[in-house]
């Protein structure tokens, strides 16, 4: 991140009124339709979504909601619906398959993948914790739990993992995709709400985007947290809902009792549903950048293994160990470095940074000798040198290793000489290849040349630093485990803040 | 604790800055969900009830060290919920951390432990969510949260951090405790304890984790809040909160009594904290706005502006406008940003401009 | 208490309610009736301020009315030992009654090491695994008991040793343990 452009961006914002783009292109895949998730949990279950909304973005959603969701048996019943159209989806876009040919090896993986868009990172947070409780259910008084409430447990879980991808698009969090394409007057701790972001965005006429933001935040509602709000109404609905249907559970008796609940979620539901609609729609009008297709090919391959693997019965693991953990920082650092690479070589807009923190040149080229000789080893080979006259005087060190962005798959320059040149500087390249005619830029071309590169053994990663809190943890993984144990307790009773005794901290 | 001067003298002057913008659009949403509550309330007393059992099987657990017999010492109860409980609770603590130290064969838990610390130069008083527990003669800060733990891992990061960093104010002010008092601070141990339900369930688990880093952070944090007593030597008697707290005043009014009060003052805005602890968080960003405070985006960007005032002239400067002798070291990459941004995105959105 | 009442006579009880029953006892007190007994705190035992929610019989000894480290798990510890043992004579008369008072002390001697061995409520066994982890607790619960008591005894007035003292703090130097204490009227 370049300071400077943080900076003139919010003067800009600022003065102009309005959220400016920070790319060019769209980086993130998105499918159309994709599927949409919205859900709100009450307040501090983490497991207990209390209404999930599903269906295609831009379309109508369907809407799940248990009523009382601290009873297994409503919460289960409510989520059935949900999980069986979850799988029968994933299921559908992972049938189709194509071939895919790499030298003489040939695999097949699924022409298309289910992509699911939700509002913010703690809807992945959330579907992933959903997730986990669901896909290792226990038997509860001999009875086993649905299997499609199994399976699509871990769906979610797959996706919510897989979100952690650089550059995935298989579940995307709209929040995580705005702050990436748009720079707004919003710190990253307000960039979580959605509605804010998309309010600065795109204000009113005649109204700053500092002040529409301002109002959406004050007014729009996001899950999954309830604020106090909204659970003190659910509480007064789900305290008369449980008083009708007195211990009952089964859908004869709930159904005419859970209509008010219903509506109380609609009416959050549908401005959530809008707005989302809204943002993609808005993102889905920029050009796609040129590898989007390469990273959701990656995003597909990965969506079909795990479908094979779930659909075929499959468990893995619940918990890294160390080394596992470790790994995956590993795996993870290859696909943000080449991601960062891709956006910024594709897309003239993410460069800027990297030429105003000195990791890229752009200038005029004013010469260029492909003949040049250099010995290696004990035979002359043949180079290509290059003098580039930058606008903007640099400061790069001697051999600093450079790739011209028309070539980043392939190999380097290295820079042979600085010196001043009227304003700017004059930078001596030479390219560490036989001069082909792709490698070569002509005289009088303007490009650029940066750190930034896509060539996949080009990465040496270091070794992860500082492991997460859980990491420390002697204790061995545990084997996939259910977590359900005490999920049909009774639930604790709701408590007004307002009747709390003010300890007086601070008094 | 912010380094804050409008916050020094509101907290100075006792005022709850929750409540005095109440009934405004400026007032800050803090509230928490009913069932939020009631869950940390079921989980607190889950630990307690049958005389702490669930507590004495989780420290045993967790701790190696056999909580069965121990004594747990409960001040929460038995004292008045003011004042004088927090300072009578604050003078137990203190007598029986150094008893703890004393007495290194019985395993102690102090439910409900209150520690004074100076914010400002004023004293205030901190009630540890759990505990301190003495084992083997050191002193363990305990915090119970009702947020479940999965697979190890806590289900909420934001809200471990903040728990840590609760934990780690109570290592930091137990150690300082004990200096008063001529004891080695040492004996608080680094690795703070976190109680929490495990899975769905409410059943307890403990971990420990090493907080040394946010105490060395909270320290500074602590040290950084202005002394009252020397703002209140420079700033005058009349500056108050009660016109903006004034709910019988129009809205306008009272946001404008409080812009004028914290401009006097001064603010020290940053998005994250304030906005996460701070009553007057949606106010002062309002000033910061209305100012073109280069804060307003956060400290990434203000920090990037030294001798820059505001976010207007961070925008003429990017234009090309000419710099001043202040202005000069970043006049030049702001200038560039813009020049470079203006390249890559030759077509501008269309601009509305600010209504005048 | 509460979930006693209910299980034992089927009446559910507002815990809330017993704070207006403390109210009303502290009032015919004050007013010099007859009764020989009545309802009164629990006082923790250091300052001897009453404890909300914990109750005690006016003509219960002093030393049984202070709440220390180790006497409300002592204090569980009898109640769960003597409801094994009502529901052990009801189990003969009162099947019904019995179901009831069993889930009760199931659930309070669940945290007792070797009361439950997993299936119904051997009466006997919590009643036996109650007592052994009490015996042990008490060799630290009631010397602590005796000693507080007798400080009481030798501070507080008759008025205080019943309904308990509220404390105001004097100052704010060092003052390890002792608070003026004043009459709670
Ligand atoms: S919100 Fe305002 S008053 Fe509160 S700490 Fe921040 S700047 Fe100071």
């Amino acid at each position: 991140m370049s300071t400077a452009m943080e900076a003139m961006f919010a003067g800009r914002i600022h003065q102009d009124g309005h959220a400016l783009r920070r790319t060019t292109l769209r980086h993130t895949n998105l499918t159309d339709p994709a599927l949409g998730i919205c859900l709100w949990r009450l307040g501090g279950e983490r497991f207990r979504a209390a209404a999930v909304a599903w269906g295609p973005i831009g379309g109508p959603y369907k809407l799940a909601v248990a009523g009382e969701p601290r009873n297994r048996d409503l919460y289960f019943s409510a989520l059935l619906p949900f999980a069986a159209d979850l799988c029968k989806r994933i299921r559908r876009v992972a049938a189709t398959q194509v071939a895919r040919q790499r030298g003489r090896h040939t695999d097949y993986l699924p022409a298309d993948a289910l992509q699911i868009v939700v509002p913010n990172r703690t809807t992945v947070a959330a579907l992933g914790l959903l997730g986990r409780y669901l896909a290792y259910l226990s038997d509860r008084g001999g009875v086993a739990p649905d299997p499609a409430l199994v399976e699509a447990g871990k769906h979610l879980r797959f996706y919510a993992r897989h979100a952690r991808v650089p550059g995935q698009a298989l579940l995307v969090p709209l929040d995580r995709l705005l702050a990436e394409h748009w720079a707004t007057l919003l710190s990253p701790f307000e960039q979580a709400n959605l509605a804010a972001v998309d309010a600065q965005i795109d204000p009113p006429r005649g109204v700053h985007a500092f002040d529409s933001g301002f109002a959406a935040e004050a007014s729009a509602r996001i899950g999954p947290e309830p604020t106090e709000d909204i659970d003190r109404i659910t509480d007064e609905l789900l305290a008369r809902f449980n008083e009708a249907r007195g211990g009952a559970t089964e859908p004869a008796t709930i159904g005419p009792l859970i209509a008010p609940i219903e509506a109380h979620y609609r009416r959050l539901v549908d401005p959530v549903w809008a707005l989302m609609a809204r943002v993609v729609d808005r993102e889905r009008a920029l050009p796609a950048a040129p590898s989007v297709p390469r990273r959701f090919e990656v995003d597909r391959e990965a969506f079909g293994r795990r479908v094979d693997w779930v659909t075929g019965g499959g468990r893995y693991r619940t918990t890294d160990t160390p080394r596992q953990a470790a790994m995956t920082l590993r795996r993870l650092e290859e696909p943000l470095a080449r991601y960062e690479a891709e956006k910024a070589i594709e897309d003239p807009a993410a460069m800027v940074p990297y030429l105003l923190d000195g990791e890229a040149v752009r200038g005029v080229v004013a010469s260029l000798n492909d003949q040049y000789r250099v010995r290696f080893r004990v035979k002359a080979v043949r180079r290509a040198i290059i003098a580039l006259d930058t606008d903007d005087p640099v400061i790069l060190p001697l051999g600093k290793k450079l790739w011209w962005t028309a070539t980043a798959h392939d190999h380097h320059w290295e820079v042979q000489d600085v010196t001043a040149n009227g304003a700017g500087s004059r930078i001596t390249l030479m390219l560490y290849a036989a001069p082909t005619p792709a490698r070569l830029p002509g005289v009088g071309d303007r490009i650029t040349f940066s750190v930034l590169h896509t060539s996949s053994d080009g990465y040496r990663l270091p070794p992860p630093q500082n492991p997460p809190w859980t990491h420390t943890s002697a204790a061995p993984p545990a084997p996939p485990e259910p977590i359900d144990a005490g999920d049909g307790d009774p639930p604790a009773a709701a408590v007004d803040g307002a009747t709390l005794p003010d300890p007086g901290v601070y008094a | 604790m912010h380094a804050c001067p409008t916050a020094a003298v509101a907290f100075a002057a006792r005022v709850d800055t929750n409540r005095v913008l109440t009934g405004t659009t400026l007032e800050m949403p803090f509230g928490q969900s009913p069932f939020a509550i009631g869950r940390g309330v079921a989980f607190e007393a889950l630990l307690r009830r049958h005389g702490h059992a669930e507590l004495r099987r989780v420290l045993t657990e967790g701790l190696g060290v056999d909580f069965s017999q121990a004594g747990i010492e409960n001040l929460r109860e038995g004292y008045q919920p003011n004042t004088t409980g927090l300072k009578l609770r604050a003078s137990v603590t203190r007598s029986r951390m150094a008893e703890i130290i004393a007495s290194p064969a019985e395993p102690v838990v102090l439910d409900g432990a209150v520690l004074r610390a100076d914010v400002g130069g004023l004293p205030a008083f901190f009630e540890a969510d759990e505990m301190a527990i003495g084992v083997g003669g050191e002193i363990v800060v305990g915090e119970n949260k009702s947020w479940p733990v999965v697979d190890g891992r806590p289900t909420d990061e934001d809200a471990l951090g903040s728990a840590l960093d609760q934990a780690a104010t109570y290592v930091l002010l137990g150690r300082r405790t004990l200096d008063d008092a001529g004891v080695d601070p040492d004996r608080v141990s680094s690795n703070a304890v976190l109680v929490t339900p495990r899975n769905t369930g409410l059943t307890a688990v403990l971990h420990r984790q090493n907080v040394d880093g946010r105490v060395r952070r909270i320290e500074r944090l602590l040290s950084a809040v202005p002394h009252v007593a020397d703002i209140a030597t420079s700033v005058p008697a009349d500056v108050t909160f009660d016109v903006a707290a004034d709910t019988s005043l129009p809205e306008q009014e009272r946001v404008d009594a409080f812009a004028e009060v914290s401009d006097r003052l001064g603010r020290v805005y940053e998005p994250a904290s304030c906005l996460s602890s701070c009553g007057f968080a949606w106010a002062c960003r309002q000033c910061a706005f209305a100012t073109g405070d280069p804060a307003l985006s956060g400290g990434v960007v203000a920090r990037a502006l030294p001798g820059v005032v505001s976010l207007s002239r961070v925008a003429e400067l990017s234009h090309g406008a000419p710099a001043s002798a202040v202005e000069a070291p970043v006049a030049g990459p702001l200038a560039r940003a813009g020049r470079l941004y203006d390249e890559a995105v030759p077509v501008p959105a269309p601009r509305r401009r600010r209504p005048a | 208490m509460a979930d006693y009442i209910e299980a034992r006579f089927g009446e559910h009880v507002e815990p809330r309610a017993f704070a207006g029953l403390r109210r009303d006892e502290r009032r015919a007190w004050g007013k010099g009736s007859a009764r020989p007994t009545y309802i009164v705190p629990a006082l923790e035992g250091r300052f001897y301020q009453p404890i909300r929610g914990l109750l005690a019989l006016s003509d219960w000894p002093l030393e049984r009315r202070l709440i220390g480290p180790w006497s409300e798990r002592a204090d569980h510890l009898a109640a769960t030992a003597q409801l094994a043992r009502q529901l052990a004579w009801l189990n003969d008369r009162d099947p019904d009654g019995a179901k009831r008072l069993a889930s009760v002390v199931a659930g309070m001697a669940r945290s007792i090491p070797g009361a439950m061995d997993g299936t119904g409520v051997d009466t006997a066994r919590v009643e036996n695994a109650a007592e052994a982890e009490r015996t042990a607790l008490l060799t630290r619960d009631d010397p602590w008991r005796r000693e507080a008591a007798a400080r009481a005894r030798d501070q507080l007035t008759d008025e205080q040793q019943l309904w308990g003292t509220t404390v105001g703090v004097v100052g704010e130097g060092p003052q390890e343990g002792r608070g003026r204490s004043a009459s709670s009227s």
